[in-house]
Parts: C-alpha cells; structure tokens; sequence
C-alpha cells in the first residue's frame, strides 16, 4: 500500500490553530493504525509569522507517533500585490458577499491564490510524485499549496476544508477545487450543508462527514476537590466555555442573563464563564462569573456540574466544547444561525436552538424550570450522537473506509459485451431530458467497455462529438438497438426492418388536443406518432417507459411487457462554477419562482402567468423565470409575452429562454420555488433537479408528475382557486417550517434517481438484450485505485 | 385542493393556513406580508467581519486589528439601528391595526351621534309642543284656578245668595226707572233683583265661573274687566253704575279710574252705588275684612265720599248698613255707645253720588 500524504501549509506538534491540531491528531492516529502517513508542509512556523519566511529547515523528519513530515521552502511573495489584495478583501462592506459572486475580481483572485504562502517546490513535488501515494488528503480549504496544489493530484485528491461562512470561501479558486477534488471530508454536517449551499449539490455525491474527534477524559478525584472550590457554591449553574469575545456572542448572551436576573429576581441560577478573553459583568455580581482560563480538571468539574452549556457563537465549523459537553451528557443550547452547531443539534436533539437575545433569555428560564430528568434525558441523546460523531475511534473508522475502501458511488457491473447496443433516435438535442438521458446512457454503456453510439437523423452542433448521422445500414443486423420513440419520424420503418434485439424506449407523446389551436401541424405528428406506436407493438421484444405512467400507455397499445426505466439525474453534471452576473442579479432580494420547461402548450405556462399575477398581489416583490428551450417565432412564446403585457407584469417575468448548463445551475441555486402547472409530462426531470436544489416544488397533479415526485410531492388538483393557490405559493416561499418538512423529504426522493440507482436497471435490461454469456458482480474494489 | 404524500405535513392544517394568508392578504395592504421578514435580514451576513481572518498573516494582524475594531462598532451600531427599525415598524404595524380599528370605531360613533342627534331633535320638537301645551294650560289653570276658589269663598264667607238680595233690597228705590249696570256682579243677586222688580239690568265680572253661574239664571251678564268695560262704553250711557263690594279689591289708583269712569258713563242725573266693608266696625276693618285674601285694603267711607266728590259726582251721601247683632253693649252711655259702635257697628256701607244733571 503507498502512503498517504496530508498537504497542510503549517505543520507542527506544538501548533494551536485548529486545522493544525486535527491534521496531527489524523496522522498520528492513520499511523497507528499501521498506515503510511508523510505529511507535505512548508518551512513556515506558524501563522503568526510571516509566511515568505522560511523558518523551519527544508527535508524530511520522523516523529515518534510513527509518520513522517517532509517540508518544503516557501518563495518570498510579491508583497505589494498581496497587501493590497488583503486590504481589499477585508474592506469589504458586509452584506457583499453572495454565493457564485467571486469578492475579488479575476487578476485579484489570482493574485491572492498565488501569493498565499509560495511554495513552488512543494508543488513541483506533488506533480512529479503524484503516482507516489495512494491518495492525499488537502487541508484547510485555502492558501497556496491548497488551491494550486490540489488540481495537479485531483484524481486522488481529498479535501478536508474546515470551512468557515467566510470571503474567502466565495473565491473561484475554492469553488474549482470542490469541484475538482475526489472526495471532500467534513467536520460536522453543518459544514457539509455549507458547502453544498456555497457550491452546489455536485459535492454531494463525493462528500463524507468525518467528524472530528474530542479527547474524553476519564474522571478523577481531582474533579469533585475542584468543584468544592467554585465561588457559586452548589446553586444550578449554566457554563458558557471558549475564548470570550463580541464573535463568540458572549456579550449578547451576558446581556439575556442579565434581562433574566430583572424579571427573575428570586431565580438562583448563575452563569459561569471559563477561558480566555474578558468581558464586563456589572451588575451581576453573586450572579454570574467569569473563572477565566481553568485546568482539565476544573473544566470537566464545570461540564459535569452545570446544568446545560451554551454555545451562542455563530463562526463555528465544529464546536469542540459542543461535543465535550455532549460526551459528559449534558445539554446544549446552540444558535440558530449557525449550521454547523444548529444542525448538529437538531439532528440528535440533544438541546435546543435560539435566535436573538430574547429567545436566549427564555432559554435560561426554561432550563431553570425544566426537571433533572429531562435535562438528563436531553444529554443522553446527544451523549449518543457525540459518541458516534465525536468519538476518535469512529472518526478514524470513516477516514479508512472514505480513503481506503469502496465509498464510491459509482456502480461497477461487470459486463461481457458480445455485441454493440447502439441508440436511434429522430434527433439529438443539446439540454432536453430524452438527450440527456441518451447521452448518459452512452457514457454508461462505454464506461462498461459496451460498443454504443448514437445514430440520429438530425445533429445539433454542440452534441455533434457525441452522435453519428444515422443512414441506411449503419447498424449491424447483428447489433442491438434502443429505439427512443418520442414522435412519429421516418426512422420508424427503419427500426421495424432491423432484424436484431430491438427495445423500445417510450418518451411519451403530447396528446394531439393540446396542439389543435396554436400548432396543428404538431398536432398531426403527435397523432401520427400515437398510431404508429400501435405499429410498432408486435416488432419490439422489450419495451421500456420512464415512467409507470407511460409504462402504461405502452401496455394499452399493445407492449404487453413493457417496463419502467427512470430516467438519470445526477448532482455532478452541476460541478461548474455558478454564472456570477446573473448569480448577483437574482440575489437582490426578491423571490425567484421557477419554472424549467419547453415553451409548449402542454406545459401550461399560461397559466403559470396567470396565477403568478395573482401571486404578485401576495408577494409584490418577485420575478417569474421561465427557462426552458424556445423559438421566439412560435406562436405560443408570442402568446406568452402579450399575456404577460396584458397582465401588466412583464417587468416581472423573466422569459429566459434557453440558457448555458452554468446559468441553469444558477436559477435553480437561488429559486425560492418550483411550479409546474404543466398538463401532461411523461416524467418531469426538472422536479427531480430542483429537489437536488432544496428547492420546493409545487406542482399540479397531472399524468406522471405524481409518481415522479412520490412522497415529496405538494400539488394541487385544482387550477381555480386562484386566491389559495397564490397563498399555498406565498407560504411554501416564506414559511421555513413547511419548506423544512418538504426539503427533507425531497432530499430523500432525489436519491431515486441517481446514477447509482438507475445504471444497475439499466445495466440489467442491456444484459437481458445482449445475451445470456453476460455477468453480473458487484466491485469489491474502486476501479478508480491507481 | 392540496394533495401531498408527505407524511410530515398535515393537508388539513395547510389548507386552514393558505385561508389565513388569503384573508390577510385581502385586509392588509400589499407588500405587507413581506415587509417584516427583510429587514434585519442584510445586516447579519456582515458578522463575518468582526474578528481578523485567521489566514491572515501574523504581520498584517496588527495592520487590520484598527480597522477591525472600528468595523465592529461600525456593525454594531448598524445592527443597533436595524433592531431600532424592525420594533418601530413592528411599532407602526401595530398602531396601523389600531388606528384602523380606532377609524372604525369613530365612524361608528358618528353614525351613532347622527342618529342620537336627529332623535334628539325630534324629541325637542315634541317636547316644545308639549311645553307650549303645558303652558297653556298652566296659564288657564293658574287664571281659573282663583275662579272656582272664590265662588267657593264667597259661598262660605259672604253669605248666601238669600242674604245678600234680602239686605240689597235696600238699594232699590235709589235705582227706579233707570237701567242698570253692576259691575262685578258675581253670584247675580242684585241682577235678580232687579230683574224680580221688572228692572234693566246688566252686569259684568271677570270671572268665568260667576258669569256662568249667572247666565245659568238668565241674566244678562258679560265676562269683563270691569273698568276695561267702562272705558268701553260711550259717555253718558248708563242710568245707575253700582259695584258691591268691588272697590275694597282694588288699589287706589284703580279705585280712582274706577270713579273716573263711572262718572264719565253715568247719564246726567245717573247714579253710582258703591257698597263696602265699614272698618270704622273694627272686627270688620281689623280682623273680618282680612277673611277675604284678594281685599287690599278698607276703604274708609268719608274718604269715599270725598273721592265721589273729587271726581264731580254730586249729593254725595253714606249709608251704613248691616248692624252687628248681640250686642253687649248700653247704647245709653255714650262711653258704652261709643264700643258699641267700635265692634258691633254697621259692618257695610255705601257710598252713592249723582251726576250733576246738566254738565258742569
């Protein structure tokens, strides 16, 4: 096995910061676990002194814990440049930062990457011996040898970022390397939904929330001594421990106590604070404390003792003092606002959350009138969860299986291809769900070592790589076909004559009706396209729809065992960088209502309009987007665009038509909500994107939608009530508890249809085509181990 | 209307919320839903900048750790403001909802005023009718209230109706041949009288009671003012003017329009009779005369005469009438004859002057 490397910029025994303790903690413990662990770091000190100085010697020492460090010198750095960048980036007025925004503009960004800590050797390293190491692990998420380091060795890249909600996590150069990295480790699972809020659900596939690991202390006698010696004597207690200072919201937490002690003069309760940092406590005095910095003993004496800990900081990745109080069973009180305190609480209950100082001021009284029991029973359940997350054993546990074993996603059915399966289809499109789905079914099937092309009739240019002009004779008789009906073509005749294993793969066709009025020559071809499905029954020994809606179609015109196949919707296809301008445009404060869809009759965007007028009345301040592949020719688009002029809403819709993949990332990053009014889908992949965007969709029920959205579905069935529609609308923006209960369900729906899910059917059904010969096992190991 | 297999989500309490929005929504002005929730909402994100990046260099720390302190309170104060913000528009929101309930209630109270007012009015109305009515009647009360008293007085203090004719015989020979006009007749005895003796006569009393009471024995008697009377008749139209008991009720001033009066009527040679209480009887002028509470005061009979005199009527005599029975006292002594005539004495006189027959 070849070693592991840590790529840290600073690196030390004796070293305080945060990043630099868990990465000596991971390497002492990999090593004894009898791993191979070097650790990559630079000649600088610490990060107090000046990172163009190489203080420590170059080359590679041992420690006794069993690893070694190997460091490289680092290069004095254009000063100036960097200085300039720094004030820049710390000028920056609050409130300026907006996710897919970049703070510094390209030449800045660059400048800053480069220039923060210098190590062009340790690079050069990384580049020649990638082959080396079995993987590296990058931690934090900045500073040179992270950024530039990283995209040289991203096949076997891990990044164990430490985020925190700050500038610098919004540079371009950070956002790459998420996308870039093989793998990410988090702290705690408010780290992790910071980062998928920051970049997108494309890191969710690849993400492990590792934990980090608190030392527990075993009790000793010197505890009960040091409690006797507490100035507050034996009344009920509530510990606030850490570094005091107004981020930490030591001061706003003083402040509820002392708004308490007023309107609860006769309470015995006290506040104790312990560690460094001052803070001014007049008035409270006999009431509350600060011991200032205590030993262990003192400290654990103070977590077993108190009745609950608070933590009100809101800049926190992972709170160390959180976990210990957890490890000792007792309760914590965490802030809202801060995911990764907030989410650890309410993931395991094991205390409660408050806002603003008067939810913290009736905090404290409701722990004083709470009984032993329950505060008891609070801390258990966090016992339990900080023993899982927070327990060193369990966190190494999930590094090996992360580093060493098979985490990953991607399915690996070994198949032994004896023909080709190829894919015809009228036409190959660039960004509708049949193309997509074509193409991935391409890509899967040649991840496999399967011959498979795309033969089409018509090509559009930015797919043209992927597919072949389909003629006459261009498929082996001997070779398998997947046949996507979706609208009558002349390639029907074709196919019918092709003598070899032939599936067809059912899209849906629109009914003629909705195309009578504005398009009637559609309207022929969608009847034409239904007739010749009768046709077509008898030539076809499978048949597959993407939906059991369709599935059932395809059984009333005769496919007696016709299947479903869903279609494909990954997170990684989104692992690109948000498109800044329209990423500041649609965070200027209104509500983004979404729609992504053709702009076709069926599809009801109409009476979308319609009821967005009506919503309007509710919420003055939002913007409809209507995204979706369009001709500003047709008829309908045009019926569109005066609707909304007659409405006198225009300023408010944003018919955008087409748009890049990027752009599309983008609206759905920063929609409110989903709504589909749509009358007829055949399955409705635009449900399942937003879901991947914690975007809660609203949509009406009509033929595949509700077996798409299964249990996360909200719909209505009825499009009259337009006054009740608008306020379900009003409240699916503006409630968070509604919109808590449906992105949690939505997150597990989405999960149905990802590649992991959906290739092993998929892989079954091309098994079933092309031959009995073919196996099928399940990879014990990742294709991807060098 | 809303279909969702989410298990988490109760459709029923749902749909009682989307109500509540849309009747919100309907009662409160646009926008209004929304408001509340931005503000505050900026300002947090800026809590980044309160503490130095950690990746920021050793060196550089003390550069920023200025700008960061002055950044903080900058933050601080701005979070003060935006907290300021959002309590006083929680402030307005709320004095909106009272002010418009405070509208209500004042248009209510309006319309209640109106309508109390326009019944008030009415009420006014009727009570002005009602007060004129009242007054009315008050006023006849009032003026025929003394009426009946005095018919009633008469009758128990005068004397019956029997009496006074028997002792107003007295006067007839005075009045032969010559029509007659008594003024305050009252009870019609002389009237009758006079009438029994085949005379003319007519009478006048203020009261509406006597006047019935006359005319219920056919006599001829109007309802007036006595002097108003007199001054409504020509000169020299009346044979014999006679008033009994009349003059003691009025005052001096009246009492000489009346002889003035009755002088100007008498034809040459008429007559005028005035018959009063005698208070030179002193039970009479000191004590009896009193029983009548509408006297004002004795007139004395030589001053009578003299005012009969005064005012040109001619042969101006007295008579004294109705002498006291039982009297103890000796008419002999002239000391005894003098009490005598001090309480038992004639207790009426007359006093009757002629108009000189041809003018003077």
């Amino acid at each position: 096995m070849k070693p592991l490397a840590i790529v840290i910029p600073w690196f030390g025994r004796d070293l305080k910061g945060g990043a630099e303790t868990q990465a000596w903690q991971i390497a002492s413990r990999l090593a004894q676990r009898s791993h191979e662990v070097e650790v990559l770091t630079t000649c600088c000190r610490s990060h107090n002194d000046d990172c163009g100085t190489n203080h420590l010697p170059a080359g590679v020492t041992r420690e006794v814990e069993g690893f070694s460090i190997r460091r490289f010198p680092v290069r004095r750095r254009r000063r100036r440049a960097f200085c300039r960048v720094c004030e820049h980036l710390h000028g920056l007025p609050s409130g300026a930062l907006k996710a897919g925004v970049s703070p510094l503009n390209a030449a800045d960004a660059a400048t800053f990457s480069h220039e923060f800590i210098k190590s062009t050797a340790l690079l050069d390293y990384l580049r020649d011996n990638m082959g080396a190491y079995h993987a590296f692990i990058f931690m934090p998420y900045l500073y040179g040898p992270v950024l530039n380091g990283l995209p040289l060795v991203a096949a076997k890249a891990w990044l164990q970022p430490c985020l925190h909600d700050e500038t610098c996590a919004y540079l371009p150069q950070v956002t790459a390397i998420f996308h870039q990295a093989k793998g990410i480790l988090f702290n705690s699972d408010g780290e992790f939904e910071l980062a998928v809020r920051l970049y997108g659900p494309a890191i969710i596939p690849k993400s492990v929330v590792v934990g980090e690991g608190v030392e527990v202390l075993e009790r000793t006698a010197g505890e009960t001594a040091a409690r006797a010696v507490f100035p507050f004597g034996d009344d009920p207690f509530i510990l606030c421990l850490g570094r005091k200072e107004c981020g930490k919201n030591s001061h706003m937490l003083l402040e509820a106590f002392r708004a308490f002690r007023k309107s609860n003069p006769v309470s015995r309760l006290k506040l104790v604070f312990a560690g460094t940092g001052s803070i001014p406590m007049d008035g409270l005095y006999e009431q509350a404390f600060d011991l200032g910095t205590v030993p262990e003993q003192a400290k654990l004496a103070l977590l077993d003792g108190c009745r609950a800990l608070f933590q009100p900081s809101e800049k926190e990745s992972f709170s160390r003092v959180m976990m210990e109080a957890w490890r000792r069973g007792r309760p914590v009180a965490a802030h809202r606002n801060c995911l990764a305190t907030a989410t650890a609480v309410r993931r395991c209950g094991g205390g409660w959350l408050a806002g603003d100082e008067t939810e913290w001021r009736a905090l404290f009284a409701s722990v004083e009138r709470a009984s032993d029991g329950d505060l008891d029973a609070t801390g258990a359940a966090g016992l339990t969860y900080a023993r899982d997350v927070a327990d060193w054993h369990k966190v190494m546990d999930r590094y090996e299986s992360a580093l060493f074993g098979a985490m990953n996603s991607r399915v690996h059915v070994v198949v032994e291809p004896k023909q080709a399966l190829h894919q015809v289809l009228p036409s190959l499109a660039y960004g509708d769900a049949i193309s997509n789905f074509v193409r991935w079914i391409r890509r899967t099937m040649q991840a496999q070592g399967i011959v498979s092309e795309i033969f089409v009739l018509h090509i559009d240019a930015r797919v043209a790589a992927e597919c072949r002009l389909f003629t006459p004779g261009c498929i082996d008789d001997s070779d398998a076909i997947l046949y996507h009906h979706a609208i009558g073509s002349e390639l029907t005749q074709h196919v019918i004559a092709h003598p070899g294993k032939k599936c067809l793969v059912y899209h849906n066709i629109t009914p003629a009706e909705f195309y009578e009025q504005s398009h009637p020559l559609i309207a022929e071809t969608c009847r034409q396209g239904r007739q010749e499905l009768r046709l077509l029954a008898p030539h076809f020994q499978v048949a597959i729809g993407v939906s059991a809606y369709n599935v059932e179609e395809l059984r009333e015109t005769g496919f007696a065992t016709a299947s479903v196949l869903p279609l494909c919707i990954d997170p990684d296809q989104w692992a690109m960088p948000l498109d800044p301008h329209l990423a500041d445009r649609l965070q200027a404060g209104q509500t983004n209502i979404l729609f992504v869809g053709r702009a076709v009759p069926h599809k009801k965007l109409d009476d979308l309009i319609r009821l967005f007028r009506r919503y309007l009345d509710f919420d003055p301040n939002a913007t409809l987007h209507l995204i979706g592949k369009t001709d500003p020719d047709d008829l309908y688009w045009r019926y569109l665009l005066h609707l909304a002029a007659t409405l006198n809403i225009h300023d408010k819709i944003n018919f955008a038509g087409s748009v890049t993949p990027a752009q599309l990332a983008t609206y759905y990053r920063f929609a409110h909500l989903f709504w589909s009014m749509s009358e007829h889908e055949g399955f409705c992949v635009p449900l399942i994107e937003a879901m991947w965007y914690d975007v809660p969709v609203l949509a009406y029920k009509s033929s595949a939608i509700p077996e798409t959205l299964g249990e996360a579905g909200m719909m209505f069935t009825t499009k009259e009530d337009e006054d009740h529609l608008a306020a379900l609308a009003w409240l699916l923006v503006h409630d968070s508890d509604l919109r808590r209960k449906l992105i949690a369900v939505q997150r597990q729906r989405r999960t149905h249809f990802t590649a992991s899910v959906v290739a092993p059917q998929l892989l079954a059904l091309v098994n079933s085509m092309i031959g009995p010969t073919v196996s099928t096992s399940q990879a014990g190991t990742s294709p991807l181990v060098a | 209307m809303i279909e969702t297999s989410n298990a988490q989500i109760d459709t029923t309490a749902l749909l009682q919320q989307v109500r509540d929005v849309v009747r919100r929504q309907q009662t409160e002005p646009p926008g209004f839903l929304e408001a509340g929730s931005q503000v505050g909402s900026r300002v947090a994100s800026g809590r980044k900048y309160n503490r130095i990046p950690s990746w920021l260099p050793g060196f550089l720390q003390p550069f920023f750790r200025n700008q960061g302190a002055i950044n903080r309170q900058l933050l601080h104060a701005v979070e003060q403001q935006q907290l300021q913000l959002q309590s006083l528009w929680h402030a307005v929101k709320c004095q909106n909802v009272r002010m418009s309930e405070l509208l209500a209630e004042v248009a209510a109270m309006e319309a209640q005023q109106r309508q109390l007012a326009t019944r008030l009015l009415e009420k006014l109305e009727t009570a002005g009718t009602a007060r004129a009515v009242l007054a009315e009647a008050a006023v006849e009360l009032h003026a025929h209230s003394l009426d009946a008293f005095y018919v009633a007085f008469e009758n128990q203090f005068r004397g019956t109706r029997a009496e006074i004719k028997e002792r107003q015989r007295v006067y007839l020979p005075y009045v032969v041949g010559r029509s007659v006009l008594d003024l305050g007749c009252g009870r019609g005895e002389w009237l009758e009288l006079l009438r029994e003796a085949g005379q003319t006569a007519s009478g006048v009393d203020a009261s509406g009671v006597m006047v019935a009471v006359c005319r219920e024995l056919g006599l001829d008697v109007q309802q007036a003012d006595a002097i108003v009377h007199l001054k409504s008749l020509p000169d020299a139209s009346v044979g014999v003017v006679t008033g009994f008991h009349i003059v003691e009720h009025l005052p001096f001033d009246v009492q000489l329009e009346l002889f003035v009066e009755t002088r100007r009527v008498l034809q040459p040679g008429g007559l005028a009779v005035f018959e009063s209480p005698n208070c030179q009887n002193i039970i009479v002028g000191a004590c009896n005369f009193y029983s009548d509470p509408t006297h004002v005061r004795p007139l004395f009979p030589g001053t009578a005469k003299f005012l009969l005199e005064r005012v040109g009527l001619v042969s101006v005599e007295i008579l004294y009438l109705s002498p006291a029975q039982g009297s103890p006292f000796n008419l002999s002594s002239p000391d005894s004859a003098q009490l005598h005539n001090w309480f038992f004495g004639p207790r009426d006189f007359a006093v009757i002057g002629a108009k000189p027959a041809v003018a003077t």
